[in-house]
């Protein structure tokens, strides 16, 4: 036994947050085709928006996951229409630098309102644990990871049972095929930013109850969005929670039997394999994002 | 009128100015520590001033130090001193905060043959690379250590068992290696000696590799951020171990505002307190000192404003002994030094590291830091009652 | 060389004069601009002719800095030996890695090189030899010259990249590497040994950039893994060759001098808005002149 459960339980529990984390990064390169590298950075926006709330007016961080989720949307739907619907007829990778550019200026810019020490959301709940057997059980740990679950499961529902899913998910396999039968690829374009930049922030109140942060982390969260989405595949959410349980045990397990400095190694060089050898993911199906 | 506005300008050209220059953590990772030696910096500056200035040869010049903030980022640090130095013209230094900052600072300082003196870095690799233009009036990071370790093997019942944290980061690994080795000379059993990356913010994977092995001493090493969050997640994990010792932190007034009632009963190694008692030909004596500061400040000073005070004190004895604004004379006369002050005696060897000062270790008690080692202003509290 | 190949050439040449007239600030924002000349023309050569975008071509910057330094610093060996190793060794990784990672386009590719970038700076930063996420300082110059040296090497070698592009531009090989751009299939159909012509562009724009980061090590003094593999670098760029015109001779240099002046003027008056400025400036370049000032 020893201490193998421990290790599995932090995986799962990390893991599932981390599907949830990238689930909007993997629908937006699925349904857009667009690697967004501010993701990261959006996800940090929705910590600071928790942390405001926190701070100034006491709101728990985990009762305002809707309000993150309000503000992410407007966001997302708002920088479509203005910044990538502009960009998207141009060469794929010109949408990477445009995104690379935003991440610069929204992260310098948090740098410049809330300076660049690192804050916490430091909830009355953060440091109780309990023991079962020979595991360790953090409580936060497992608030967010049900919350995680959760609005996994209500994305999966978004997408599976709403016109709006089922327009975002033929967009997404067949983008004439789609127009073809009245769905306007704008609109979708614009609903799919929202909802994913609407993920990225509410993951960022999660994210901030589980560790602290800077105005400069969104690079490493996007590298994690990034790898969750091409061990699962694109789009889907089945996919996303196994790229989130992948990318949860290769960190848990570097960390503690190579040490915590080989963490982001292995991330990126699993990421760097997979884009190499298998760019389509484990599970990819067919989506616009195929190579 | 227009008399008035003639003697001003008499007034104002009369005395000259002295521009020193430094890059400091205003935020980031160690903006704690920046910001106590900035405070340390303009203490001695005013002070300085009120007096009327620096006398150097028969001029006498009034101080002005141009502060940038280098983000906690050493690369950051690098750039800013070589503007410090080639677009705002200063020629001394006082040095930044954190061992990285200091060693990247040191070899741009070393490029322009400015001077730096420094007190906000004590990694012993900085004193290693052979500069000539760098002095620091911090003992170097193995202290720490080795302090730790040695008030730990003198409290009853005698720990068996260490397990040593540290951040990966010159001053942090520096005093980890220190209190590996003296841990091992004192028979101490290392149950783990592990690392973790700059800037890491969620410690899990260490805590349930201590929790398994259940060690009487915790050694942390690391910067102030680390170790709020090592006492925090020590907590979280319900490890409970005899003896905490962390590396920079508990005398840092903010560690028990952080922490509150989880900061009792750990201990900090400190390059000075003001249980240290010494004559100062700028405020007296250390009471002076820490009067001065207290007036300004509304709390009691640590060592960081202390060392930020003390380099900046080095380098306006040299000046003046100097004579002139010259790098090289100064050089000579910091290397001659062998001064008391309220901080100990400064005297550095021909690497430019400090050799004439002891440190000592303080434990947080009824909310305040107290000197227990060497100097005791009280007992120390062992072991360590376990978190509520 | 055309007409203005030439110019441009003389140009170049003319800088070398410059120096007496400089102050320390300005000789080192010149310097700054011909280090990121001799990136973006590098670049150039494999985004410009090949159409291949490295975005992650800092890899190579880093690649060239740290064999440079650990060089110098370890076996004790000159600069002027240290360099040349550090430039061939980052051109053979190139070299190496080309075939798999070249059959990877756009944004892929683009991001695979990036990831890359950021593997390698991790990987130094864990390392115990390379010093790890301390960093390391290099000895410091003392030769003739003084620190000037360093602006000299930046103009030799953004001479070096410039005459490579004007190479790339005229020869066959060069004609090869276009058609590979305009359409790769129909290239490999004519005959074109594709694999073989990319991997010898990619590892071009590798051994200029790795040259360049060995200089850039030795000039800074301090380096450490954040610096040398700086996704922030890789940016400007690309921001320069966006600025100035992708897969011309003039377009690079004319962006990374634009780039290079506009940051360092914004650097020194405001360094607190520096970076949101230059955030805001890619997003604007991208979405106003995609296409550079200086058209193909």
């Amino acid at each position: 036994m020893g201490i193998l459960p421990q290790l599995i339980l932090e995986s799962l529990l990390l893991g599932t947050f981390y599907a949830f984390m990238s689930l909007g990064f993997s629908l937006m390169w699925g349904v857009l085709n667009i690697i967004n590298l501010a993701y990261g950075t959006y996800i940090i926006l929705g910590a600071y928006t928790a942390y405001t709330l926190y701070t100034g007016l006491g709101v728990d961080p985990l009762l305002s996951i809707p309000f993150s989720f309000l503000l992410g949307l407007s966001f997302g739907v708002l920088l479509q229409r203005v910044l990538i619907d502009r960009v998207m007829r141009l060469e794929p990778f010109m949408v990477l630098i445009l995104t690379f550019g935003l991440d610069v200026f929204l992260s310098n810019l948090l740098n410049l309102i809330f300076r660049a020490d690192i804050r916490s959301i430091d909830v009355p709940y953060a440091e109780r644990s309990f023991v079962i057997g020979p595991v360790i059980v953090t409580e936060v740990k497992v608030l967010v990871f049900f919350l995680s679950l959760l609005l996994t499961g209500a994305v999966y529902v978004l997408l599976q049972k709403t016109w709006t899913g089922r327009s975002i998910r033929a967009v997404a396999l067949d983008r004439e095929g789609a127009q073809i039968v009245g769905i306007s690829p704008g609109k979708v374009f614009a609903v799919t930013s929202g909802l994913g930049t609407g993920i990225a922030f509410s993951s960022g109140n999660l994210y901030g109850v589980l560790q602290g942060f800077t105005p400069f982390d969104g690079g490493m969260l996007t590298v994690k969005a990034f790898l969750v989405s091409i061990v699962g595949g694109l789009g889907r959410v089945e996919s996303a929670l196994a790229g989130g349980l992948f990318l949860g045990f290769l960190e848990v397990f570097t960390a503690f039997y190579l040490g915590e400095g080989w963490k982001f190694f292995a991330s990126l060089l699993v990421m760097f394999l997979f884009l190499l050898i298998r760019p389509r993911g484990l599970l990819g199906g067919k989506y616009y994002g195929e190579v | 009128m227009w008399l008035i506005f003639a003697l001003l300008i008499s007034l104002a050209f009369s005395q000259e100015v002295l521009k020193l220059g430094a890059a400091v953590s205003f935020t980031g990772k160690y903006a704690k520590e920046g910001e106590l030696l900035r405070r340390g910096y303009e203490l001695w500056k005013e002070t300085v001033n009120r007096r009327g200035g620096i006398k150097i040869g028969d001029k006498r010049y009034k101080v002005e130090i141009i502060y940038y903030d280098d983000q906690s980022d050493p690369k950051t640090t690098a750039k800013l001193v070589e503007k410090l130095i080639t677009q705002d013209g200063v020629r001394f230094i006082l040095g930044p905060y954190g061992s990285a900052q200091v060693f990247a600072a040191a070899g741009i300082v070393e490029k322009h043959k400015a001077l730096m003196v420094q007190g906000g870095g004590a990694s012993s690799k900085i004193y290693k690379q052979g500069y000539k233009y760098i002095f620091g009036v911090f003992n170097t990071a193995p202290d720490y250590g080795k302090n730790l370790i040695d008030l730990a093997v003198s409290l009853k019942p005698k720990p068996k068992t260490v397990a040593i944290i540290y951040e990966k980061d010159i001053f942090s690994e520096d005093a980890a290696r220190g209190a590996l080795e003296r841990a091992k000379e004192k028979g101490l059993k290392v149950v783990l000696f592990e690392s973790y990356p700059k800037g890491a913010q969620d410690l899990s994977s260490l805590m349930i590799k201590i929790r398994a092995k259940n060690p009487d001493i915790v050694i942390g090493a690391g910067h102030f951020r680390d170790s709020v969050l090592v006492v925090k997640q020590l907590k979280q994990f319900k490890i409970n171990p005899k003896f905490v010792g962390l590396t920079v932190g508990p005398p840092v007034p903010a560690f028990v505002k952080a922490l509150g009632k989880d900061a009792e009963y750990i201990f900090g190694p400190v390059q000075w307190s003001k249980a240290f008692n010494y004559k100062d030909p700028l405020f007296g004596d250390t009471k002076g000192y820490v009067e001065a500061y207290r007036k300004k400040y509304g709390e009691d000073p640590e060592y960081h404003s202390a060392g930020g005070t003390a380099a900046a004190l080095a380098l306006q004895i040299a000046l003046e002994r100097a004579g002139t604004l010259d790098v090289e004379k100064v050089r000579k006369e910091l290397l001659k030094m062998k001064v008391e002050t309220f901080y100990g005696v400064i005297g550095f060897d021909e690497t430019g590291k400090i050799v004439t000062k002891p440190m000592a270790v303080v434990q947080i008690q009824n909310g305040r830091p107290v000197t227990v080692y060497p100097f005791k202003e009280a007992e120390p509290v062992y072991p360590k009652p376990p978190w509520e | 060389m055309g007409k203005y190949e030439r110019l441009i050439f003389f140009l170049l040449l003319a800088m070398g004069l410059l120096p007496p007239l400089l102050t320390d600030y300005w000789e080192r924002v010149l310097t700054l601009s011909l280090m990121l000349s001799s990136l973006s023309l590098a670049q150039n050569i494999l985004l410009g002719y090949t159409g291949y975008p490295a975005f992650g071509c800092v890899a190579f910057f880093g690649i060239g800095g740290y064999t440079t330094a650990l060089l110098m610093k370890d076996l004790g060996l000159p600069f002027w030996v240290s360099l040349p190793i550090g430039g061939v060794v980052s051109a053979l990784f190139a070299l190496l890695i080309a075939p798999p990672l070249m059959r990877l386009k756009s944004h892929y590719f683009a991001i695979t090189t990036l990831a890359l970038q950021l593997a390698l700076g991790e990987l130094v930063a864990n390392l115990e030899f390379t010093g790890g996420a301390q960093g390391i300082n290099l000895p410091i110059y003392v030769g003739p010259g003084g620190y000037l040296i360093f602006f000299y090497l930046f103009l030799l070698l953004t001479i070096f990249a410039f005459l490579l592009n004007v190479y790339v531009e005229r020869s066959t090989f060069g004609y090869a590497l276009k058609a590979i751009r305009e359409d790769e299939t129909a290239a490999e159909t004519m005959g074109v040994n594709t694999v073989l012509f990319k991997s010898v562009s990619f590892s071009m724009m590798a051994l200029i950039t790795g040259l360049s980061g060995g200089v850039y090590a030795y000039w800074i003094t301090y380096i450490d893994p954040t610096s040398m593999f700086d996704p922030l670098l890789s940016v400007k760029i690309f921001v320069a060759l966006l600025l100035g015109g992708v897969g011309t001779v003039a377009g690079p240099l004319l962006g990374a001098f634009t780039l290079e002046f506009l940051s360092e003027v914004l650097w020194g008056r405001f360094p607190k808005v520096h970076g949101v400025v230059l955030g805001l400036l890619i997003v604007l370049i991208v979405l106003i002149i995609p296409r550079g000032i200086w058209r193909r």
